[in-house]
C-alpha cells in the first residue's frame, strides 16, 4: 500500500532537487564541482525533513485507512524505522545522484531539468521497491 | 563590414560572467584611455576585441537567466543582473568607441597629451632600465598595486603587447610598462625603475606631428576651459561607473541617488563641453580635427547614462541576487566600505597624508559624512570619525585597509572569530 506513495514522494523530491541544482549552477551559487557547500548542506537538510515528514504523514494516514479495508499493521514501530529508514536512505542516494548528473550535464551544455526530470521520476519507481526489499531483509 | 564571429554557447554561470565582466571592464577603460593616449591603434583593437567579449557574455547573460527557471523572489533579485550587464555592455560600446577615435582622428594625441597632467589618475609609460631593481622579477612579487600604488595596464615587449599580463609574467630588460595611478606613486614607481627620461607618451617608430599647434595664442587661451571640462568628464563618468557599481554591490539607494545626480551633471557638462569645442573649431585650420575630442565627450555622456541605469534600479527597489556580491568580492579589485573610528589611523588624515602613508593600493570612491557624499577630494580634504569611506582596492591588502579605518571594529571581528 505504502510503494505508489513512497515511490510519488521520491519522484517529487527528486524533481525539487534537480530544479535547485539547475537554477544553482546557472546562477552561480554552487561552482560546478564536486565540492562541499554550505548550500548544498541547508538544501540536504531541508528536503530530508520535509522527506521524513511526509513519510511520517504516509505512515499515520495509512495506519487509519488499513483497518477498514482489513489490513492490518502488525508491527508498528518496526513499520515506522524501515519506512524512515527508507526514506533516508533512497533521499541520500537520489541527492548523489542529482548532484553528480546536473553538474555533468550543466558542464556539457545541457539543461539537467529536461533531461533528469522524467529519468528521476523513472528511476524512482524503479529503484524505491528494490531498496525497501533490501531494507526488510536486513530488517525483519 | 566585419564578419561577426557565430556565438558559441559556453555553459557558465550568472557569477562567473559577472566576474569576466567587470575585470574586462577594468581593462577596457585603462586601454581606451592609453589608446587615445598613445594614439596607438594596436591597443584600439584590443580594446574592440574586449567589446566583442563583452557582447558575447551579455548575451549568455540573458541565457542563463532564462535557463535558470528562478522563482519570482530569484528572478526578481536576478533582474538587476541582467541591467547591469545591459549597462556594462553600453559602457564597453562608449568605450571601444573612445578608442576608436585613434581610427577616426589622428591628432586626438594633442589633447590628450596636453591634458594627461590633469585627469586625477594619468596613464604613463615607464622603459625599464637595465639597472632596475623590478627587472627579473615576476609581477605577482612586484605587485604594482600594493607596493607601489599604481595599476599595471600593459607591457610593451619589443613590438608586442602584453595587455593584462599575467601574474607570472617577468619583466625583462627593455619592457615598456603602461601604468596608472596618482602622481606621487607614478612618480615613485618612475624613479624605481630608473627611467629618468622625461615623462613621453611616444611608442618606437612614432614620429607623428600635428596639423595645428596648442601654443597658438588664441587657442592657448581656450584650451584652460576645455582642459577643466574634460578632466570633469572623464573624472565623473569613471566614478560614476564605480559608484553604480558599489550601490548595488551594498544596495545602497543614497549612493544611487547621487549617481542619478551626477548623470544631470553629466549632461549640462556635455553640453558645455560641445560649445567650447564649437568655439574653438573657429580657430582651428580644419575643424574637422575636432572630431575625436567631441567624440570622447560624447561617449563620456553615453557611459554616465548606463551607469545611471544601474542605479535607477536600486532606487526601484530591486535588491540585487547574492551571487552579485560574490561575484564582485571575486575580482581582482574589491570594493571596501568602513567608517572612521576614533582610533582610525585615518583620523584628522588629510587624503594627501593618506595617499603619502596608508594608501594600500585602495583608491577612495566616496566619502559619506553625516547625510553628505563626497566625491571630490581636493588634497587637503580631511577624514573625520564617522566618515564612511568606500574605497576600491586589491583583495591582499583589504583586512590591512580594515585595520586602519577602523581597528576597533577589527578586534571585535577577531575576538568573535575566536
Amino acid at each position: 500500500m505504502v510503494i505508489p506513495p513512497l515511490n510519488a514522494c521520491l519522484g517529487d523530491l527528486s524533481t525539487i532537487l534537480i530544479s535547485k541544482f539547475t537554477t544553482f549552477l546557472y546562477i552561480g551559487t554552487i561552482p560546478p564541482k564536486f565540492q562541499k557547500s554550505v548550500t548544498l548542506k541547508n538544501n540536504f537538510i531541508a528536503l530530508l525533513i520535509t522527506g521524513i515528514l511526509s513519510v511520517l504523514f504516509l505512515i499515520l494516514l495509512s495506519i487509519i485507512i488499513s483497518p477498514p479495508n482489513s489490513l492490518s499493521v502488525l508491527h508498528p514501530i518496526m513499520y515506522v524505522i524501515i519506512l524512515l529508514f527508507t526514506i533516508v536512505v533512497l533521499f541520500s542516494v537520489f541527492f548523489i545522484i542529482c548532484f553528480i548528473s546536473a553538474i555533468f550535464l550543466f558542464k556539457h551544455g545541457r539543461d539537467p531539468n529536461n533531461i533528469m526530470i522524467p529519468t528521476l521520476t523513472s528511476l524512482a519507481d524503479l529503484i524505491t521497491p528494490i531498496i525497501l526489499l533490501i531494507i526488510l531483509q536486513i530488517f525483519i | 563590414m566585419p564578419k561577426l564571429a557565430r556565438f558559441k554557447y559556453k555553459p557558465i554561470s550568472l557569477k562567473e560572467i559577472l566576474v569576466e565582466m567587470k575585470e574586462n571592464l577594468d581593462l577596457m577603460i585603462d586601454l581606451a584611455y592609453s589608446a587615445i593616449r598613445f594614439q596607438s591603434k594596436e591597443i584600439a583593437d584590443e580594446v574592440i576585441k574586449i567589446e566583442e567579449r563583452i557582447h558575447e557574455l551579455v548575451f549568455l547573460i540573458d541565457l542563463q537567466a532564462m535557463m535558470a527557471h528562478p522563482g519570482f523572489q530569484d528572478a526578481k533579485s536576478i533582474e538587476p543582473i541582467v541591467k547591469i550587464g545591459y549597462a556594462v555592455d553600453k559602457i564597453s560600446d562608449a568605450l571601444a568607441d573612445i578608442a576608436k577615435v585613434t581610427y577616426i582622428n589622428d591628432d586626438i594625441w594633442v589633447f590628450t597629451q596636453y591634458l594627461w597632467g590633469y585627469v586625477p589618475e594619468p596613464i604613463i609609460k615607464i622603459i625599464v632600465s637595465p639597472e632596475s631593481k623590478i627587472l627579473g622579477n615576476i609581477i605577482r612579487d612586484i605587485n604594482f598595486r600594493v607596493n607601489f600604488g599604481v595599476d599595471l595596464i600593459a607591457i610593451r615587449r619589443k613590438k608586442r603587447w602584453i595587455y593584462n599580463p599575467p601574474i607570472e609574467e617577468r619583466i625583462i630588460e627593455g619592457d615598456r610598462i603602461l601604468v596608472r595611478g596618482e602622481m606621487k606613486p607614478l612618480v615613485n614607481i618612475k624613479a624605481y625603475c630608473k627611467d629618468s627620461a622625461p615623462i613621453s607618451f611616444k611608442l618606437e617608430g612614432d614620429e607623428r606631428t600635428s596639423s595645428f599647434d596648442i601654443k597658438q595664442p588664441e587657442i592657448a587661451e581656450i584650451m584652460p576651459k576645455i582642459k577643466n571640462t574634460y578632466v570633469d568628464l572623464i573624472d565623473i563618468s569613471e566614478t560614476m561607473i564605480h559608484l553604480a557599481i558599489s550601490a548595488s554591490f551594498f544596495n545602497n539607494e543614497e549612493v544611487a541617488e547621487d549617481v542619478l545626480e551626477m548623470e544631470e551633471i553629466m549632461d549640462g557638462l556635455n553640453i558645455i563641453f560641445e560649445k567650447q569645442v564649437l568655439d574653438l573649431a573657429q580657430l582651428v585650420e580644419n575643424p574637422r580635427d575636432l572630431t575625436g575630442i567631441m567624440r570622447i565627450g560624447f561617449c563620456c555622456e553615453l557611459i554616465s547614462d548606463a551607469a545611471s541605469s544601474i542605479a535607477e534600479m536600486i532606487i526601484k527597489g530591486f535588491t540585487p541576487h547574492p551571487i552579485l556580491a560574490k561575484a564582485i568580492k571575486e575580482t581582482s579589485e574589491v570594493l571596501l566600505r568602513e567608517q572612521v573610528s576614533i582610533q582610525s589611523k585615518f583620523k584628522n588624515l588629510s587624503y594627501k597624508e593618506m595617499l603619502d602613508d596608508y594608501q594600500l593600493g585602495v583608491h577612495i570612491i566616496a566619502v559619506k559624512r553625516g547625510e553628505n557624499w563626497i566625491y571630490d577630494y581636493k588634497k587637503d580634504f580631511k577624514f573625520e570619525v564617522g566618515d564612511i569611506v568606500i574605497g576600491l582596492g586589491p583583495k591582499e591588502t583589504v583586512i590591512e585597509w580594515h585595520k586602519l579605518v577602523n581597528p576597533e571594529r577589527c578586534l571585535l571581528y577577531q575576538s568573535k572569530k575566536k
